[in-house]
């Protein structure tokens, strides 16, 4: 056979090759046109164990009818072939796919899911010709032609791949792709101009695509624009380039276990909120499953909402009462709450009775009594544990963990040292035995000990904390470059973990590399893009490595587009405070206005904005902010003083005593307050204001907590002013001193001498 | 043939399944493995203890040298050994010398090249410029210069050369980038290692231990070396512009890529963006790594450099660059517009999409089939026994990729033998039996190594053998283009590539059938150009640099 006659054979043969194949494997005679392989999934969680195994006996279930209905069926394979898409199940994806879109070839969905697993797999024929079939069934589909484009782009067919980006890049959800697919196919035929219009146009829409920006940068290369091409090339961001694609992002959706899974993730990152909201999903989704709401039941725990928590883990209890570990979260969470109660004592009763090995329910007391800050008691609880057992580790462990927890490191030690004795290369021993030292400052010695952490079988968190404690011990000891290195290893081990990475780029920061440590905002960004106040951190790094004007824009950029009013309060005033730096006064005032528009109780921002206004002449606007902000937050120091500085401004004396009153009021621990009212009280321009007898006691009082050559003039002053001049000679003589041991300059020196001379002069006056 | 008939079917659905493969085979394998008859018997000893060390799963390498200058090519192997290194004769590597008829001889011993480091990279040269092949091991710990005697035997002169840095070196490269007429070497060095200090990683399905993937480590500063000429070298890291390059080297090859003659370097990165160093001919570089489009995917992400080999791919008379990465992120071609400008090509190529599954090392770029156009032979293994995503596997088949000289490969991998996953690492090149055909070396992690006979019987070949006129004897650096009724093929002589490896330092050009071949023009490193006209092909034609 040669040529288009073989073909043409080899497409009949095939053809009838399937009809036949799909006429002795209908479903009818209980036999799948594919099998599907059983995994092995001893080694994923139970909610991900949960879908599959329940797809495939729900696939078995009806296979074993004597006509199992199509529909049914094809939704069968379809729903397990989408769950195991989402866990990389390739295998079992592609036979249930296969057989879900064999079975209902007029059912959009599986066709589109097919395309999307071998589009994963890179088996891109079969993805074409996946999609053309989704495609002739949903003809307008945005997210199916879009693949279509990126398939077919991949295949090396630009020209066909551009026809199908055209048709979605008007529409929004698509555009960003649909351009970035455009621009590349303007690279193949040689149009930079294009290209790089397209590729602006898509990271327009999504700035911080990272292939959107790597080929827009080798665009401006080759168009020899080499300054754009380097800005765009070194700008390393972090995003995938996405589209709306509701089937896919369905399949997050739908499945609890995946919501479970995002949640799990979101909890890694320290996202609680939104790891809630997809605890919450896999709830809703399956309200009969005790272990989702267990996770549920135990973030909410942690995140405080302690009725929450108690719904969803007794209702799990209700669901599995077998379960000694629940009755224990619930134990925890009901004390918490509630104290501890005779249903608390009653939980770890069963919980012991139903796991008597479970240390959890053994020690659950103890643990629930340090919970809500009763240490006596759960030492007592602790105490009775180890006069019964006195090889009760655990106990020792927990023990020490609670005096560390009230700051009695010396007594956490010295429990600790006879639990490391025992159990001399245990991780989580050592590494709270570290800490407990490195909490009474024997830091060389937790450095040892923490060493050894990272010498045993340690998992990545533990050798994560460990370096983060190293980190933290090297600063004590002086020794910053170490502190460095011990921070980047934490990060590294635990990449999701934010704690590492900020005292990470903490660390940097302080070492004046701010570069980097904008670098691993960036890196925490691109994990949690929300985090507003990384993003603010990040901007402030920039500014500081001397990019200033990047700062600017991307905090402009996070500001527009955020949402989030907390956030959006956060970003703006780093904003604000970022333009003032840079001199714009008009983008500040513009910034803060929509701030205190749009956030009237924040009172940063009435602050700031009274002091542009202060600033630029505008004082009752000024002062208006201030007072507000006042209003907002009585004990504002800064605003108090702030407000009397302009009040003094407009010579409105007597309103400055009484604000600066009231602060004292509000503040009478305050120095600078304190300084400010006593200053005026013995020297305000306008004599009715002044007060000597009232200034007298503040000043002594000054004197008494700072000892300063300008407070002891102030009492002589005041001393002065009720013509007590032998003792304001005193004052003043010692003035001097303080003023001539810290070096004041001669032209203040001179002044306080002019002073003690009139004093002495008063004081001789008055003798004579 | 009848449709009820079940085994007829499966034959029939077989039959249609195999175009759609995308695995072309014609009627016999190409490349059959001789290691065992050939007497070429070597087990790679990784050292694998259980502790997951990372240098246990990265090594190694093998190099193809004339050692003994009997025209032969003789194959030394790069031994990992115990780990932590304990300097044990289990970790000596091993020279075999070539027979020349088709057999090998260990001569580890009487040739006294048996160094016993942890070992990673070799790369095979004459860098003293005595007309004598010298070896440079990158070793996982202490470097070492091995010189050639000239009498079979090698001296290891490490101290003197000044060379040997220490920490973790993974592949080595030597060229003359400043023209003075001798070989400069680059050093790929990968992590910052403490095996003391090594994590704990896990699967993050099982919790069992594995290796620690790069991020978890500080990366090992790449070292440049400048030949004095008298033997010695010294360390020019930081004046030639290499010092602020950060990153974790695994592979570096060296060759003029910006059409000035002028030798320049690209090195592959693990996890951090490859570098392309420019020569600006004064004995700095330029780090336009980012500007040239060879540093990250095409998605403009990093990806797990691993292996590189060089040649021209889409027959525009320049050099391209191929490289191995991990699974999913798939091999990348940078095809080169000339003047070092590149543009990531791997998709629709059909160089990316067959690696998706695999973990790539070894790399090499020959006209295997002799039909006149550049193919690939990949060396696959994960790094991890049990890798985390479905589909993937520890040992993976090696593969081949049949190129069309347009930039376009075939999956061909059915035309290796015996077909079948192995966990491999370096590869290296050389037409051992001098029949006019690439055979290929592969060492494989803790396992025998593969001697890859090559059986190509289709078309027909010309061999150059170079010698430079100073003491870059081996001509490295040197561009030869053969003119041809039907183009121009090109090939540069390279003295390391691929994965920790060193090939053949001969060039090998395939002829398609009925090719009338009609000059060489050969660009010396040293600036000076040659034209020779070649009549009768089939044979090793030998070239001096004219004065």
């Amino acid at each position: 056979m040669t040529g288009a006659a073989s073909r043409g054979e080899w497409r009949s043969l095939l053809g009838a090759a399937l009809m036949a194949l799909a006429l002795l494997s209908s479903p009818a005679r209980g036999q799948p046109p594919v099998p599907i392989p059983r995994p092995d999934l001893s080694s994923y969680g139970p909610s991900v164990r949960l879908v599959i195994e329940s797809g495939l006996a729900r696939i078995d279930e009806l296979l074993a009818e004597e006509s199992p209905d199509t529909r049914t069926l094809a939704d069968a394979y379809g729903e397990l072939g989408r769950a195991a898409l989402f866990y990389s199940q390739t295998g079992l994806a592609d036979a249930c796919l296969r057989n879900a879109a064999e079975l209902r070839p007029d059912d959009f969905r599986w066709h589109y899911y097919l395309a999307v697993h071998f589009q994963n797999e890179r088996q891109l024929e079969e993805a074409r010709a996946a999609l053309e079939r989704a495609s002739t069934l949903q003809p307008g589909d945005g997210a199916t032609l879009l693949r279509l484009g990126q398939v077919l782009e991949l295949s090396g067919d630009p020209e066909a791949a551009a026809a199908f980006f055209e048709r979605v890049e008007e529409a929004e959800p698509w555009a960003a792709a649909a351009r970035y697919g455009l621009g590349r196919s303007a690279v193949r035929r040689g149009d930079t101009q294009a290209a790089i219009e397209h590729y602006e146009a898509a990271l327009e829409l999504q700035p911080n695509a990272a292939e959107v920006r790597q080929q827009l940068g080798l665009a401006y290369r080759d168009a020899g624009d080499l300054e754009a091409a380097r800005a765009h090339l070194t700008a390393r961001s972090g995003s995938a380039l996405s589209f709306a694609d509701p089937l896919v992002e369905a399949l997050q959706v739908e499945f609890s276990n995946s919501s479970v899974y995002q949640g799990m993730k979101a909890l890694a990152a320290g996202r609680f909120t939104e790891a809630a909201r997809h605890y919450a999903e896999a709830v809703e989704s399956d309200s009969a499953n005790p272990v989702y709401r267990q996770a549920l039941g135990g973030l909410l725990s942690t995140v405080g909402d302690l009725d929450g928590a108690v719904e969803q883990l007794e209702e799990a209890l209700r669901l599995d009462p077998e379960k000694a570990m629940l009755r224990v979260a619930l134990a925890l969470a009901l004390a918490q709450r509630d104290g501890f109660t005779d249903a608390v004592g009653e939980h770890f009763r069963i919980a012991r009775e139903q796991a008597p090995g479970l240390k959890d329910a053994r020690l659950g007391p103890a643990e629930a009594y340090a919970r809500i800050g009763r240490f006596e008691e759960a030492e007592a609880e602790l105490e009775a544990a180890i006069e019964e057992d006195p090889e009760d580790m655990d106990a020792r462990l927990l023990w020490a963990e609670i005096l560390l927890q009230q700051d009695r490191g010396e007594e956490a030690v010295r429990q600790l040292e006879i639990v490391v004795e025992r159990w001399p290369k245990r991780p989580q021993v050592l590494l709270s035995y570290g800490r407990a030292l490195s909490s009474v400052e024997e830091d060389a010695a937790a450095s040892e000990v923490l060493q050894r952490v990272l010498e045993g079988d340690a998992n990545p968190g533990q050798q994560s904390l460990a370096h983060l404690e190293l980190g933290q011990t090297s600063d004590r000891l002086g020794n910053p470059e170490r502190a460095l290195f011990h921070y980047r290893r934490s990060a590294r081990l635990r990449p999701e973990s934010k704690p590492a990475r900020i005292a990470l780029a903490l660390a940097l920061a302080d070492s004046g590399r701010h570069s980097e440590a904008a670098e691993v905002y960036s890196e925490i960004l691109a994990v949690d893009p929300e985090d507003a106040e990384v993003r603010r951190e990040r901007a402030l790094s920039l500014a500081e490595s001397g990019r200033l004007d990047e700062a600017i824009g991307e905090l402009e950029s996070a500001f527009e587009a955020s949402a989030d009013r907390q956030a959006r309060d956060l970003l703006g005033l780093a904003l604000a405070t970022l333009q003032q730096r840079n001199g714009r006064s008009t983008e500040v005032e513009a910034v803060l206005r929509r701030l205190v528009e749009e956030s009237p109780e924040l009172p940063d921002a009435q602050f700031n904005l009274a002091l542009v206004l202060g600033r630029r002449g505008e004082l009752e606007g000024a002062r208006r902010h201030l007072e507000r902000a006042l209003e907002l937050d009585p004990k504002d120091a800064q605003a108090y003083l702030a407000l009397s500085q302009l009040l003094a401004g407009t010579e409105r004396f007597a309103e400055m005593r009484s604000t600066l009153e009231r602060a004292h009021r509000e503040l009478p621990d305050n120095l600078e307050i304190m300084r400010a009212l006593t200053r005026l009280l013995v020297a305000s321009p306008d004599r009715s204001v002044r007060d000597l007898p009232s200034a007298l006691p503040l000043a002594l009082k000054l004197c008494e907590r700072q000892p300063a050559a300008g407070h002891s003039a102030l009492v002589a002053a005041a001393l002065a002013g009720s013509a007590r001049f032998d003792e304001a000679v005193v004052w003043q003589t010692r003035a001097v001193a303080e003023a001539q041991e810290v070096g004041l300059d001669e032209r203040q020196l001179s002044l306080m001498r002019q002073d003690l001379a009139r004093y002495r002069q008063e004081a001789g006056s008055g003798d004579q | 043939m009848s449709l009820s008939d079940p085994v007829r079917w499966l034959l029939l659905l077989l039959a249609v399944a195999l175009p759609a493969g995308g695995d072309t085979c014609p009627e016999a394998p190409l490349l059959n493995d001789v290691a065992r008859e050939s007497g070429l018997e070597f087990v790679h000893d990784r050292g694998a203890t259980g502790g997951k060390y990372n240098p246990e799963t990265m090594g190694s390498g093998i190099a193809w040298l004339d050692y003994d200058g009997d025209g032969w090519l003789d194959a030394y192997v790069v031994q990992s050994g115990p780990f932590p290194p304990d300097g044990s004769a289990a970790a000596a590597n091993r020279l075999f010398r070539n027979l020349g008829d088709g057999r090998f001889q260990d001569v580890t011993q009487s040739s006294g090249s048996g160094d016993r480091g942890y070992g990673q990279g070799v790369v095979a040269a004459d860098v003293d410029g005595d007309g004598f092949t010298d070896l440079y091991l990158a070793n996982y710990g202490a470097d070492r210069l091995l010189k050639n005697r000239g009498d079979g035997t090698f001296e290891d002169v490490t101290e003197d050369s000044g060379l040997g840095t220490g920490g973790w070196s993974s592949s080595a490269a030597l060229a003359d980038v400043d023209r003075d007429g001798d070989l400069d070497l680059y050093l790929a060095r990968y992590l910052e290692h403490i095996p003391e200090e090594e994590p704990f990683c896990a699967n993050p399905d099982t919790g069992e231990r594995w290796y620690c993937d790069p991020s978890v480590f500080e990366g090992e500063s790449d070292r440049f070396f400048r030949n004095l000429g008298d033997g010695t070298f010294e360390d020019a890291t930081e004046s030639a512009g290499f010092a602020a390059a950060d990153g974790k080297g695994m592979g570096v090859v060296m060759l003029d890529l910006d059409g000035d003659r002028w030798t320049d370097i690209y090195v592959t990165n693990d996890m951090t963006w490859n570098f392309l160093f420019i020569n600006r001919g004064d004995g700095t570089f330029d780090d336009l790594s980012l500007l040239s489009g060879a540093a990250v995917s095409r998605d403009g992400m990093p990806e797990a450099g691993m292996g590189v080999a060089v040649g021209d791919i889409d027959g525009d008379r320049d050099a391209d660059l191929a490289v191995t990465n991990y699974d999913v992120q798939t091999n990348t071609l940078y095809l080169n517009d000339g003047a070092s400008r590149f543009e990531d090509a791997s998709a629709g190529s059909g160089f990316g999409v067959p690696s998706f599954n695999m973990v790539g090392f070894g790399l090499a770029l020959a006209d295997f089939d002799r039909d006149g156009d550049l193919d690939a032979f990949v060396a696959n293994g994960h790094t991890v026994e049990t890798p985390a995503r479905a589909n993937v596997h520890y040992a993976q088949p090696d593969q081949l990729l049949l190129g069309d000289g347009a930039g376009h490969f075939t999956l061909a991998t059915c035309l290796i033998q015996p077909e079948g996953p192995t966990v491999s690492r370096g590869i290296a090149t050389a037409d051992y039996d001098s029949d006019g055909d690439t055979d290929v070396a592969v060492q494989r992690s803790g396992a025998r190594l593969a001697l890859m006979r090559n059986e190509a019987e289709a078309g027909d070949w010309l061999g150059l053998v170079l010698h430079g006129a100073n003491g870059n004897t081996d001509a490295i650096g040197a561009r030869v283009e053969l003119v041809t009724d039907r183009g121009i093929q090109v090939l540069w002589a390279l003295a390391g590539d691929s994965y920790q490896s060193s090939s053949d330092r001969r060039l090998l050009f395939g002829l398609a059938e009925g090719v009338v071949v009609e000059r060489v023009e050969v660009f010396w490193p040293s600036g000076r150009r040659q034209s020779a006209l070649v009549a009768p092909v089939g044979r090793y034609l030998h070239l001096t640099e004219p004065l």
